[in-house]
């Protein structure tokens, strides 16, 4: 019950087959226990990579002939929203003016940021981010120098970083989603002196490409996004 | 052409690269699908959203954290477990216990070639697999396979959740073990046997 070093609860997690109770104390031991023990990261990574071969026990089946035009039909639907997006968009411009010229809508619903959306976090709270990283269906996200992590089934996701550089004097960060209709803004943040910057947006994921970093004058009105900086959106 | 430079194409949003990795883990993933739902039509959604997955999220997966075929089978797992599990709410799946093993006879149609790697491991971990004791590789087949929860097993098998758990460390530790020795030379191909740190000291 009160092991600290609950390697039984890692393979359960790993396995993804905890009970509900179990689920949150496995959840809590990640967030509270596995930051400053190296043993039991250790041992979650070794528990990983065999849950990760298991998937090679069952016999290999040849997949339903209609199944790959299935996909690629599935793949040209999104092609086409996918055109509009460059690969990087840390060259600037480009993606503002590839998104207007093709006369995108911006800002979503109004410029304005719905309250609530966008929550900064204190340095202290990047546990709660990272506990999220440990989850094994969670996927990360490289946004520049910070990170999106995001799990199936939950309504929220979060970008934190460690490095992320102050902006400018003078300069706000905000945070756009990214979706194929356009964008929403969520609000503005600024890293702790020491470049820790832990965000909690109340939206899911799976509804949007990624997110948006812009780099604006502090005070100008965000009614679209300026000038890119990172994004999550592929 | 390997997986990462596939990856880094699908990155850059080339179909064909896609195509090439689908051609490449579909019947790994169909029969893993396959054998976690026990039914074609699911296994079939399952697959084909974990390759859109990948399409629409590429930079999801961390080359750092181990290969690609890895985590997209984990994708495909995950799921897998989850559809299953949204058809437990709905129906009894009593006839699915006939899938917790994998058909003995299998239609030489659907018989797939597989690069001399995937197969050395897929041999390896069906031994190792194979050589646990009844007891424990049936709480890894009702976990894995079957997607049941640690409270559902406990119930099915009449035995405490707490032996459930102990018996899963243990498969775990032991497949673990027999996977490791003949494995070694390959972890290191994969640039991360350096990473290995003993996190399984015995208590």
């Amino acid at each position: 019950m009160s092991d600290p070093h609950d390697e039984a609860l890692l393979a359960g997690y790993v396995l993804g087959a905890l009970g509900p109770e179990d689920e949150r104390a496995a959840e809590r031991h990640l967030r509270e226990h596995l930051p400053g023990c190296a043993s039991c990261r250790a041992t979650l990574e070794e528990l990983r990579s065999v849950a990760g071969e298991l998937a090679l026990a069952a016999a290999p089946r040849r997949p339903p002939a209609l199944l790959l035009p299935r996909l690629r039909r599935a793949v040209e639907r999104r092609a086409r929203t996918r055109r509009l997006r460059p690969a990087s968009v840390a060259a600037g411009v480009v993606l503002a003016a590839a998104l207007g010229g093709l006369g995108i809508v911006r800002g979503g619903p109004g410029g304005v940021a719905e309250a609530g959306l966008l929550t900064q976090l204190s340095p202290e709270h990047l546990d709660q981010a990272l506990a999220l990283t440990a989850r094994t269906d969670a996927q990360a996200v490289a946004v520049g120098p910070a990170t999106e992590v995001h799990a199936p089934g939950l309504d929220h996701f979060y970008v934190f970083g460690r490095d992320v550089p102050l902006p400018p004097p003078g300069s706000v960060y905000r945070l756009w989603l990214v979706g194929a209709a356009g964008y929403r803004y969520l609000g503005e943040f600024r890293p702790a002196p020491d470049g820790t910057v832990v965000l909690r947006i109340e939206a899911q994921p799976q509804a949007w490409d990624g997110v948006l970093v812009t780099l604006e004058p502090a005070g100008s009105a965000p009614s679209e996004p300026g000038r890119p900086m990172w994004s999550s959106a592929g | 052409m390997d997986d990462l430079a596939l990856h880094a194409r699908v990155q850059a949003g080339d179909p064909s690269a896609l195509e090439e990795l689908y051609g490449r883990y579909a019947p790994s993933a169909f029969g893993l699908a396959l054998r976690v739902t026990g039914d074609a039509t699911l296994a079939q959604d399952v697959v084909q959203d974990a390759f859109l997955a990948l399409w629409d999220r590429p930079r999801a997966f961390d080359p750092d954290r181990g290969p690609l075929r890895t985590w997209l089978l984990a994708l495909v797992h995950h799921r897998a477990v989850d559809a299953v599990r949204r058809e437990a709410r709905l129906r009894e799946r009593a006839t699915r216990a006939a899938n917790l093993e994998p058909p003995a006879v299998e239609d030489p149609a659907d018989e797939v070639v597989e690069d001399a790697d995937l197969a050395e491991r897929r041999r390896r971990v069906r031994e190792a697999l194979a050589g646990l004791p009844a007891d424990q590789r049936r709480v890894i087949e009702m976990a894995y396979f079957d997607g049941k929860t640690q409270p559902e097993i406990a119930s099915e098998l009449k035995i405490p959740l707490g032996t459930v758990k102990t018996r899963t460390f243990a498969a775990m530790r032991r497949l673990r073990a027999a996977m490791e020795g003949p494995a070694r030379a390959e972890v290191a191909s994969d640039g991360r046997a350096g990473g290995r740190a003993g996190g399984w000291e015995d208590a």
